[in-house]
């Protein structure tokens, strides 16, 4: 499976190309990335205190939920996965540990 | 709200009786609608929100017409030319935008404190923007356009672009608060015949 570090880009690119088609529910459509960035930041542990600001992508104690975001991150890469369920999964994945 | 498939044929009844009306030449109302067909074809190759805007202004102009009241279609189509051109503005700097927001992201990877940092920053920004085009004030969309576009040629820095978004913000919201008060303190207008005359 790939990891977070390669997926990211990936991401990134289909954020940016959809913004660029500039149709549809555009606004919802930003909206929807925002909440997987804010989803993924949560997930990876940038909102834990303890943790320090510089460390690794990977570095998260609980790996096992970045593994499930991972795979939810690769389905709508390969596009398995729509971006309302990638923005629905990976709020699951969030629920579990709030 | 009507949609375009619905007003379009409304908007026909009024062409039809523009021709009819022997005291409009047919220059004006030729020149006068074709800006306007212009004006709604550009508009639908915009984001559905777009289109809203773009179909309330033709809604109230048919609405307006249909009472009898006078409004020069070149009007209307000037100000949807205005919506057109604002969300036409908005694509081309959410576009650098968010080329830039990946760039810094690329920059300082994997440092997730900046990455946070940098996303907050681009989450807050788009949620300003949001929010002004939620208004149908132009004049305020406008001028978060030319923040938007001096923060992307370096004039300004994020926390400057951020303090200017929230100011147009607050500027919109106290004027909408304003025209609430101005309107709640209106008492009815009297009847113009008894009811039961």
């Amino acid at each position: 499976m790939e990891k977070l570090e390669d997926i990211l880009p990936e991401l990134g690119r289909i954020f940016a190309h959809d913004l660029e088609k500039f149709k549809d529910d555009w606004f919802d459509v930003l909206y929807n990335y925002m909440a997987v960035f804010d989803k993924l930041f949560y997930i990876v542990g940038v909102e834990n205190p303890d943790l320090e600001k510089s460390m690794a992508i990977f570095s998260h104690p609980d790996i096992d939920i970045v593994s499930e975001a991972e795979e939810v991150l690769e389905a709508f890469i390969q596009g398995k996965e729509s971006r309302e369920g990638l923005k629905y999964r990976l709020g699951r994945i969030v629920d579990q540990f709030q | 709200m009507k949609h375009f498939d619905e007003l379009l044929p409304e908007l026909g009844q009024i062409i039809a009786e523009d021709f009819r009306d022997t005291k409009i030449d047919w220059l004006t109302i030729f020149t006068g609608y074709s800006q306007l067909f212009d004006a709604i074809y550009d508009a639908l190759s915009l984001p559905n929100e777009a289109q809203d805007k773009a179909s309330g202004v033709l809604e109230e102009f048919i609405k307006l017409r249909q009472k009898g009241e006078w409004v020069i279609p070149n009007e209307v189509a000037s100000r949807i030319m205005d919506i057109v051109r604002g969300y036409e503005r908005l694509r081309e700097l959410i576009t650098q935008m968010t080329q830039k927001m990946l760039d810094s992201f690329a920059a300082t990877y994997p440092d997730l404190g900046s990455f946070y940092n940098i996303f907050s920053d681009f989450a807050y920004i788009m949620d300003s923007v949001a929010k002004i085009f939620s208004h149908q004030d132009e004049e305020a969309i406008s001028k978060s356009l030319d923040v938007l576009e001096s923060f992307l040629q370096g004039e300004k820095r994020w926390w400057e672009l951020k303090a200017e978004l929230k100011k147009i913000i607050s500027e919109l919201e106290e004027s909408s608060k304003e025209a609430e008060r101005k309107f709640s303190n209106l008492s009815p207008p009297p009847l113009a015949f008894p009811m039961n005359g």
